[in-house]
């Protein structure tokens, strides 16, 4: 069976095509991720989770 | 058929362009999603920051168009003999359905997980219960079995707006809940109003639609019923913390109008819908997406009033 040349060239086309949306929402992604770590942290936000040890960072806090 | 026409078939299975998975979300619904998640999250109070807000309405509009992707999975066979819905990814075959479930999972689990990070875990898991409420609930279980499948499914399009409160407030309140009813009881006329003349197709697939189920009489007073019910939940809504003088008189018009067209619709029967091939029923479907958009974008408008300080003092907050 013979290949066609114009369309392993038109496949290749659509490749690159989702390649290249792939690599923009993975950027995008990436982005999001950090201009949300830089709000949450410049409003204060507790970045810290529970890791199987107390952290007085962590505790709610208890008012007087 | 040529060898190079049969290469190129073969060569070409299965390689969907960006589009084509960007259809499987089903943007249009998509779209709505992201106007009342929107309007919910900016409508509570406390405020949430521009990025925090992206990144959120990202996620529920992800979620959405993941229930999308899984729902025309699942329904690809009744899509197919469909005309509505025949060119849709899976049953014109530019993307296979192992694609349509991975990709619909995949976006699944990452929205409701970054919405947990980016917002809080309420909204998380109600957008998850959103997902599975679409999926399972409604696209699985009730829409070939009850001609009521419109009515109960229509609770998962009806969320949105609860999860961008949610995302705001970490909870629930009688604003979101109103915003839920606003779009649930709107969900039914507008879809049976389609379904009186979409009739044929859902008999073809074997969907248990109302007028297909209880027939044409008992569809058009569903109808009238409904947008009856509608009217109060939307005119309350314009007398709680969310409301105002604009969005009172954007839903007292359009809730006129579409309790006109539900009574001329309730008027006619099927001999004199068939005899002008539906006009009146296509009209009422169409204005009732009109409808939602505009009753979302007045409250949207009272949002900037308030932010800008120009709301009216004055205004009664009964609710």
């Amino acid at each position: 069976m013979s290949i066609d040349q114009t369309a392993t060239h038109e496949i290749y086309t659509r490749r690159k095509g989702r390649n290249v949306a792939v690599l923009l929402i993975l950027l995008a992604f990436v982005a999001l991720v950090f201009a949300v770590t830089i709000v949450k942290m410049s409003n204060g936000a507790s970045m810290e989770a529970f890791d199987h040890a107390i952290r007085p960072s962590i505790l709610p806090e208890v008012s007087e | 058929m040529t060898d190079t026409a049969m290469d190129i078939e073969t060569v070409q299975t299965g390689e969907a362009q960006v589009k084509d998975y960007f259809a499987l979300m089903k943007p249009r619904v998509m779209s709505l999603v992201v106007l009342t998640a929107a309007i919910g999250m900016f409508a509570a109070p406390g405020g949430v920051h521009p990025v925090i807000a992206l990144a959120t309405i990202l996620c529920i509009a992800i979620g959405a168009g993941a229930s999308g992707a899984l729902n025309m999975w699942w329904d690809a066979d009744i899509d197919a003999v469909m005309k509505r819905t025949a060119n849709r990814p899976l049953p014109s075959g530019v993307v296979e359905p192992g694609e349509a479930l991975g990709i619909g999972v995949a976006l699944s689990i990452m929205s409701v997980l970054m919405l947990s990070i980016f917002g809080n875990i309420f909204s998380a898991v109600f957008l998850a219960f959103t997902i599975f409420f679409y999926v399972v609930i409604y696209s699985m279980w009730l829409k070939r079995s009850t001609p009521q499948n419109i009515v109960i499914g229509g609770a998962a399009g009806a969320f949105p707006p609860m999860i961008g409160w949610a995302v705001a407030t970490g909870g629930i309140s009688l604003e979101s809940l109103l915003m839920f009813a606003l779009i649930f009881l709107w969900t039914p006329p507008h879809f049976w109003a389609l379904a009186i003349f979409r009739n044929e197709d859902y008999v073809k697939a074997g969907v248990p639609m109302l007028p297909v189920v209880a027939g044409d009489r008992a569809t058009r007073n569903q109808i009238l019923i409904y947008t009856l019910l509608l009217f109060p939940v939307a005119m309350v809504l314009a007398f709680t913390s969310v409301g105002g003088p604009v969005y009172f008189a954007v839903a007292l018009a359009y809730n006129a109008r579409f309790l006109w067209g539900a009574w001329s619709i309730w008027k006619r029967d099927e001999a004199t819908a068939t005899a002008d091939k539906f006009k009146t029923e296509l009209r009422v479907f169409l204005e009732s997406i009109g409808y939602l958009f505009a009753l979302f974008i007045a409250l949207g408008i009272e949002i900037m009033l308030r932010a800008l300080d120009l709301s009216w003092s004055g205004w009664p907050v009964l609710f």
